[in-house]
């Protein structure tokens, strides 16, 4: 332990000897500390201005990737999905804010209708293995999630 | 004797200012009616040429000569036009109407190109001008975009909202007397009654950001959503009105199962086709 000590001392006693004229080592202790201000507050790196218009306009940063659209070509599919059976729904309930609650998780979440009532698709898949996925993920956020195969 | 004459040369030299004063008035603003025009290089799906009361297919090679020649792109249509002095082109998107306001040549050599988009959605690519009296200018129903030389594109909504986006050169966007500079990589939006809106980043953004598909009514579907609010939104085809937020209301009726088209336009002509399937 008294030997670390020592070392370290001896590392700081040379620092300074190496660079005497001390203007050169505030200036350069002064650099390090904004660069790691800049770090820590990335807003004060990038200062980007916010346009309250852009589309993602009060939406957090969704967890989990798009989960309701697909290519065909040039072409993108929304709604119901070509191929994929497994929908992960969350009935609605009537505050109007579960939508919100469940775009948290998947950004392309929508409200739709059926004959049993209005519900959100969450995400639609191919196998049950990746529906359940999205559905341990919902019900973390303490999210009513369900699974059903077909149309509702 | 010499007050008897007094007033006739009064006259005289009343008259050669008054002549030499008209003659520098009509070379510095009366235009010279001479060859200008917009040339169709290029035609994809169905396009009209409209002179007066006479309405016919556009073919490559027609020529927009006159005030009030217009040309109209159809769905999935658009057409290309070449501006006579090779100073640029111009891109036309489908659902456009476009419009001649004024083509003319000035003495000093300056060449004024004012166009009128009606609706739809134009791309200009336009070399900078070296002539100081050159103007090209596109008016729309919320306002007007005056450039010297850039690559910008206008989109115009059905309500004559307007979006405003510069990838090269400076575009100045004026509406109810105040003016905004659209710079190279900005955007704006011109509602039709009010200023155009602080310029913002360009985004390019062809997002269709849905958060309602489904039945209201036995046959009666409704899709509601948002996109970036200087881009057009076709569904069925038909342009849609958005809000100055970018939000959007569908209804219409279906008679099938079959996906509903629907089509985001970004003002410099970017484009993304989207089929909507209601689950």
């Amino acid at each position: 332990m008294k030997l670390l000590f020592l070392n370290f001392f001896n590392f700081n006693f040379n620092f300074f000897n190496f660079y005497k004229h001390q203007w050169a080592a505030i200036g350069i202790m002064g650099g390090l500390a904004i660069a790691l201000s800049s770090f820590l507050s990335p807003t004060l790196a990038q200062p980007i201005s916010e346009d309250p218009s852009r589309i993602t306009e009060d939406a957090p940063p969704s967890q989990c990737a798009p989960r309701n659209q697909t290519r065909k070509g040039e072409v993108i599919v929304l709604g119901r999905i070509p191929d994929a059976p497994y929908r992960v729904v969350v009935p609605l309930r009537g505050d109007g804010t579960l939508l919100a609650e469940v775009r948290r998780c998947v950004a392309d979440a929508f409200e739709t209708t059926s004959p049993l009532g209005q519900y959100i698709q969450a995400g639609a898949f191919p196998t049950r293995s990746e529906a359940r996925q999205l559905l341990r993920q919902l019900r973390r956020l303490d999210l009513d999630a369900q699974i059903f195969y077909g149309n509702l | 004797m010499r007050l008897k004459r007094l007033p006739t040369l009064i006259a005289l030299m009343a008259l050669v200012i008054g002549l030499h004063w008209a003659q520098a008035l009509a070379q510095s603003t009366l235009p010279v009616r001479v060859d200008r025009w917009l040339e169709l290089q290029r035609i994809a799906g169905s396009v009209t040429f409209k002179r007066g009361q006479s309405n016919q297919t556009a073919t490559v090679g027609t020529r927009l000569e006159s005030t009030g020649d217009t040309l109209v792109t159809g769905a999935d249509s658009s057409a290309s036009l070449a501006v006579d002095t090779g100073i640029g082109t111009v891109q036309v998107s489908e659902n456009t109407t476009l419009r001649v306001q004024r083509l003319e040549s000035l003495p000093s050599g300056g060449r004024v190109t004012r166009l009128e988009i009606l609706s739809g959605q134009a791309r200009l690519q336009v070399r900078a001008f070296t002539d100081p009296d050159s103007e090209l200018e596109i008016e729309t129903p919320a306002g007007v975009s005056g450039v010297r030389g850039t690559d910008f594109g206008v989109s115009v909504r059905p309500d004559g909202t307007t979006g405003v986006a510069t990838l090269e050169g400076k575009v100045l966007a004026s509406a109810q007397g105040q003016s905004v500079l659209v710079d190279a990589g900005l955007q704006s939006l011109i509602v039709p009654g009010e200023p155009p809106t602080p310029a913002v980043p360009l985004r390019e953004d062809t997002r269709l950001d849905v958060t309602f598909i489904g039945f209201v009514g036995a046959s009666q579907v409704q899709i509601r959503g948002q996109v970036d609010p200087v881009n057009l939104l076709l569904i069925g085809d038909q342009p849609q009105a958005v809000d100055r937020n970018g939000q959007f209301n569908f209804q219409g009726s279906v008679t099938d199962d079959r996906p509903i088209p629907a089509v985001v336009i970004t003002p410099l002509g970017s484009r993304q086709a989207y089929e909507i399937v209601i689950p």
